[in-house]
């Protein structure tokens, strides 16, 4: 099973940047896949949308290396169907470590593209179009075995540790919600345009009132 | 004059492996010659491998209107086809940026996480639907714009349409953000309420002032344990 989870997420994560980039590999892609697959299609779904919220920025702001917010968000689905009785707040805090470091390994595992690319040219340059695109598609196991190696490595370290006692229940639900809200903020707002905002708050006020 | 529909499948398929072989050295360079070479068999492969880097959902209209040029006009200099791609990758890039990173995914996103969290597996499938439709549509489209105009592809950035539809997608995103907050501010609960007030407002300061995400990422976990430990 460890192994099935792993390899589904090294698919998953073709799909941030190597393959399509269809949405599959944001984590309410990825949650509805897991859930389908591997069952508790409920959870699975409700554990992506958390986890969509808190990588809704992860675009390079500035300077900094942005979390990868996909590996994140596949690692603690994977936790999730894994250990499906471990509280929604463990794999929720594995993700965001695991987005955290993930940028780094993304680059290390993009340097070895960078010979791929030296080899593809040197081919392309002497007219060898076929070598030049094998050289190109070598990308792809590539990019699948970080994602394999990085969900398996979280999912052995989960399976030995427990943290239930220091990791903060109700972090599921407020952490992501609060997180989204100012990543929106920060995306969207703008001062002209605050009437939308207040307008949004006091629907969804409405919203939850009616539906009790 | 537009591309046969083999020759665009072959480009549609080819350019989904567009970032297959992404590296700090030639960027998106190979993914563009495996798109080109599918595209044309009798191109002049060893003048397209420089550099190239555009957002891959627009990387279609560069690759139909690099094909128009070597078709249309085989007699063009390799530092002016080098100049062109320059020119069009920077443009094509920020738009494709601004509009499907920046504004369209984390809208559609913000809508179907809401969606999900009332209505269940509604929200993943409109998110997945909705986004796919959009950008494999952006993608087809692009191929033949690209090749039917040339160089001049670059004018439909100009359209006030494109700029009508970002503005309009950027207030549903606003709109969004606050009925996600408004709907799931947990009323019931003062202490919770309070503390989510405090984390969003925290984390907009934050990112305003320090615009680092990744650190902001690293507080929230200290954060996490300190509460679970409390």
């Amino acid at each position: 099973m460890i192994f099935a989870v792993s390899i589904l997420s090294g698919l998953l994560i073709l799909d941030k940047y190597a393959v399509g980039i269809f949405g599959l590999s944001q984590p309410l892609g990825s949650g509805l896949i897991f859930g389908f697959i591997f069952g508790d299609i409920s959870k699975s779904i409700t554990l992506g949308a958390y986890l969509q919220l808190l990588y809704l920025a992860t675009l390079p702001i500035g300077r900094h290396i942005p979390p990868d917010g996909e590996l994140g968000g596949i690692t603690g689905l994977a936790i999730h169907v894994l250990y499906p009785d471990l509280p929604l707040s463990i794999p929720l805090f594995f993700a965001i470590l695991t987005s955290l470091f993930s940028s780094y390994t993304d680059i290390l595992f993009r340097q070895f593209n960078n010979l791929l690319y030296r080899k593809g040219v040197a081919a392309a340059s002497q007219e060898r179009v076929g070598a030049a695109i094998r050289f190109h598609l070598l990308g792809l196991p590539v990019a699948f075995l970080r994602g394999f190696a990085t969900v398996l490595l979280m999912l052995i370290i989960v399976g030995q540790i427990n943290l239930n006692s220091i990791i903060w229940p109700d972090a599921v639900t407020v952490v992501p919600i609060a997180i989204g809200f100012a990543s929106g903020l920060i995306l969207f707002f703008k001062l002209r345009h605050i009437i939308y905002l207040l307008g949004g708050v006091m629907l969804g006020w409405i919203f939850q009132f009616l539906a009790g | 004059m537009d591309l046969p529909v083999s020759r665009r499948l072959k480009i549609f398929f080819s350019s989904l492996l567009l970032q297959a072989s992404w590296s700090f050295a030639g960027l998106q360079s190979l993914g563009f010659i495996h798109s080109l070479v599918s595209g044309s068999e009798k191109l002049n492969i060893k003048r397209h491998c420089d550099c190239f880097n555009t957002h891959p959902y627009m990387a279609n209209f560069i690759i139909g209107a690099v094909l128009a040029v070597e078709e249309k006009g085989r007699e063009i200099l390799a530092e002016h086809l080098r100049r062109l791609k320059s020119a069009l990758e920077s443009a094509f890039a920020s738009v494709g940026d601004l509009f499907f990173w920046n504004i369209l995914r984390p809208t559609l996103a913000l809508i179907g996480v809401g969606l999900t969290l009332r209505f269940g597996i509604v929200g993943p499938i409109f998110f997945l639907l909705i986004f796919n439709l959009i950008h494999i549509y952006t993608r087809i489209k692009g191929i033949s714009v690209g090749y039917q105009k040339g160089p001049a592809v670059i004018e439909i950035l100009k359209t006030p349409y494109l700029w009508r539809v970002i503005h309009l997608v950027e207030v549903v995103g606003l709109f969004a953000t606050g009925f996600l907050f408004g709907i799931f501010l947990p009323m019931e609960n003062l202490n919770r309420t309070i503390i989510m007030i405090i984390i969003s407002l925290a984390a907009v300061l934050y990112l305003f002032h320090r615009k680092s995400l990744s650190s902001l990422f690293a507080i929230l976990i200290i954060f996490i344990v300190i509460m679970g430990v409390l």
